[in-house]
């Protein structure tokens, strides 16, 4: 039992191992990311600021099963809201009040929708939660530095080393082929860049107060997402 | 346009050679003539079977007919807030609604029967109501007598259809004119008449609901009866754009309106049902945590006997059946699932009409005539033969339990029913009529391209 958690964490951890690219907008992302399919690699992910139309398409995400735990939840929350109202007023604490009957549905239906909505809403964040995985304190990846910057304006995808398509050289040459601004080797003990052959890059560290040359906007921003 | 009656029908000369084949109406002829030759028969036909029974017919005639009014308000709506909110999804599929806004002169001339039947199917137009020395002087329906009056009541027909017909046929025709003429400035002119149309357009639907269904059983009052009614209309409106739209697609036509957009339609239907099912239960509750006489008759005549099975079905058909069939996904995303849907709550739309206004048919009809039948002693009689005869007298002089003992059961309403259909086939009928004159969808608005563009994540 304890090993098979232990496994699934350390499952969990090394999901993140493999390369890591960064593109430069929302669009070119999903392009790469339908090239990569095409090209046998399934253990994709992909990181961006928002979430990108398509995207789910494109990486061809499975239905996701939140619904169905939402739809659980809220049924769960219907019952509970009855069986509370019954039990309380008609079982545990029935005070008679000119005769009235103990029990109404009426009276009962807002606590119902009431704990429906608690009930469906708490099974929304806690399974989405679940389902991502989260929290989860540490990833690989945050040894890149690139890479702090996929929630504000970095789009990334990441091929993972169990990947069954995964070779170092291979995928680093498809990724730079596919356009990416710069392809790192992340495991857990830090990134490395990774040139086209597979080779690490031998990169000039730019100085803080270089002159920068103007960037080049892709052909495919469509500018209004 | 040199014919008035023109404008009756379609304010905008006809476009349809103009208009590039690919937004053009292809139907033809039949798909007009047929729903009117059908609702003209079942017209007819339920005229004929009604004849002998005049408040019966009456009845009927107002439920069909509050039945397109609302659907047009619900329309009216649905243009209105998606102009004001700047929606760009709803684009391709707004012609619809809009051939479904410029009904309202029609709808006024179509009126003319409940305004001639005033007297049969609404009680308080009894003048010996309003004399104190009459034995039916009724002093609650007295005290309305500042509202409820016929040359107030005609006064505000007029003005309500007035206001309809001025927003109708501008959103109507400024949206067509549009097409062979783009010009930004109209999508701003829609904006200004949406930004005073919508409150517009709330109180006046809030006023007819009152006059034309809640007005039936005078002594009741709901203030929260124009919400309940809207939102029936409201999600007719909706099914109605929804079958119309997906039958346009089925014959090949507006290849524009995309899965996507129809998927939204059924995410609309969806949380219509909710929300007409919160409104309604949100009034009944009230009432009945109340329980005060005056107010749970009207509820008590409803829940009676057929009427509570008619309430249940209601609660059953829609709302927990339509609520569970429309959560999942597919649903809303294949055609003849959706259009099922949306029949199916426009079915239930009128129903919900019936089971408002029928129930009342026997107060207005049966109590006044039964009363005069009998020499006025029968009602009080009756009255004192269920209730201790201190109280009876109390509500001889007050209250309308007099009325709550007559209640008729439901009977099957195949009669209602067919003038319901001839009426709506009639209205369908010229609304396909005048979206055949022009394009099908608004090709040349500014975020026409947008709307193609709209994709559900």
């Amino acid at each position: 039992m304890l090993r098979a958690i232990r496994q699934r964490l350390d499952d969990r951890a090394n999901q993140h191992v493999g390369l890591l690219a960064e593109f430069s907008d929302p669009g070119a992302l999903v392009h790469a990311v339908e090239d990569l399919r095409e090209k046998g690699y399934s253990q994709l992910d992909t990181f961006s600021p928002f979430p990108i139309h398509g995207m789910d398409r494109a990486m061809g995400l499975p239905f996701s099963k939140l619904g169905f735990m939402v739809f659980g939840g809220a049924i769960t929350g219907t019952f509970l809201g009855f069986l509370l109202q019954w039990w309380t007023s008609e079982v545990d604490y029935a005070i008679n009040i000119s005769n009235k009957p103990l029990f109404a549905w009426e009276t009962s239906v807002p606590i119902m929708f009431e704990l429906t909505i608690l009930f469906a809403a708490l099974t929304a964040v806690g399974g989405m939660l679940a389902l991502n995985g989260l929290p989860k304190p540490y990833n690989p990846l945050f040894n890149s530095e690139r890479f702090s910057r996929a929630t504000d304006d970095a789009f990334f995808v990441h091929v993972s080393v169990r990947d069954g398509a995964f070779s170092n050289a291979a995928t680093a040459e498809d990724l730079h082929g596919l356009g990416a601004l710069s392809v790192e080797y992340v495991d857990h003990e830090g990134a490395t860049l990774v040139g086209a052959a597979g080779e690490p890059a031998d990169v000039e560290p730019i100085p803080d107060d270089a002159a920068l040359p103007a960037p080049v906007v892709p052909h495919h921003t469509t500018g209004d997402i | 346009m040199a014919n008035p009656l023109s404008f009756v029908f379609d304010p905008v000369a006809a476009e349809r050679d103009r208009v590039p084949q690919r937004y053009r109406f292809l139907g033809g002829q039949r798909w007009w003539t047929t729903p009117l030759a059908i609702g003209a028969a079942l017209l007819v036909a339920g005229l004929v079977m009604t004849l002998a029974d005049v408040p019966r017919l009456l009845f009927a005639y107002l439920i069909g007919w509050t039945f397109c009014l609302s659907i047009s308000l619900g329309a009216l709506f649905f243009v209105m807030i998606h102009h004001i909110t700047k929606a760009r999804w709803s684009t391709t599929i707004r012609r619809i609604p809009e051939a479904l806004v410029a009904s309202f002169p029609l709808l006024a001339i179509a009126g003319l029967p409940v305004l001639f039947g005033m007297h049969d199917l609404y009680h308080w137009t009894h003048a010996e109501l309003y004399d104190p020395a009459s034995p039916y002087y009724d002093s609650i329906i007295a005290g309305k007598k500042l509202y409820l009056n016929t040359p107030f009541f005609i006064v505000r027909y007029v003005l309500y259809f007035a206001a309809w017909t001025w927003l109708g046929s501008r959103l109507w025709s400024i949206s067509v004119r549009n097409d062979a003429r783009p010009d930004a400035e109209n999508t701003l002119r829609l904006r200004k008449i949406s930004a005073y149309g919508i409150p517009l357009a709330a109180v006046t639907t809030a006023f007819a609901s009152f006059d034309y269904l809640m007005s039936t059983d005078p002594h009741w009052f709901s203030t929260m009866f124009g919400v309940y009614f809207w939102a029936g209309g409201w999600l007719g409106a909706l099914c109605l754009i929804t079958f119309l739209a997906l039958l346009l697609k089925k014959a090949g036509m507006l290849p524009e309106v995309t899965v996507e957009h129809t998927q939204d339609m059924g995410k609309y239907m969806f949380a219509f049902v909710v929300f007409w099912t919160y409104v309604a239960f949100s009034q009944y509750m009230l009432y009945w945590y109340a329980n005060l006489p005056e107010e749970i008759v009207w509820f008590h005549k409803r829940s009676e006997g057929g009427w509570g099975i008619v309430a249940a079905s209601l609660l059953i058909f829609n709302f927990i059946l339509p609520f569970l069939l429309l959560l999942p996904r597919v649903t809303k995303r294949v055609a003849p699932a959706l259009a099922t849907m949306a029949v199916w709550l426009l079915v239930m739309h009128w129903v919900d009409l019936w089971w408002i206004a029928m129930p009342s048919m026997h107060v207005a009809a049966e109590a006044s005539h039964a009363a005069l039948a009998a020499g006025g002693g029968d009602l009080l009689a009756s009255l004192q033969a269920v209730v201790p005869p201190a109280e009876a007298v109390h509500e001889a002089v007050e209250g309308p339990a007099g009325m709550s003992l007559h209640v008729v059961q439901p009977h099957l309403p195949l009669v209602e029913m067919a003038i319901w259909l001839g009426l709506f086939g009639l209205y369908v009928g010229v609304a396909l009529a005048r979206l055949g004159r022009h394009a099908v969808t608004p090709y040349s608005d500014p975020y026409f391209a947008e709307s193609l563009r709209f994709e559900n994540v």
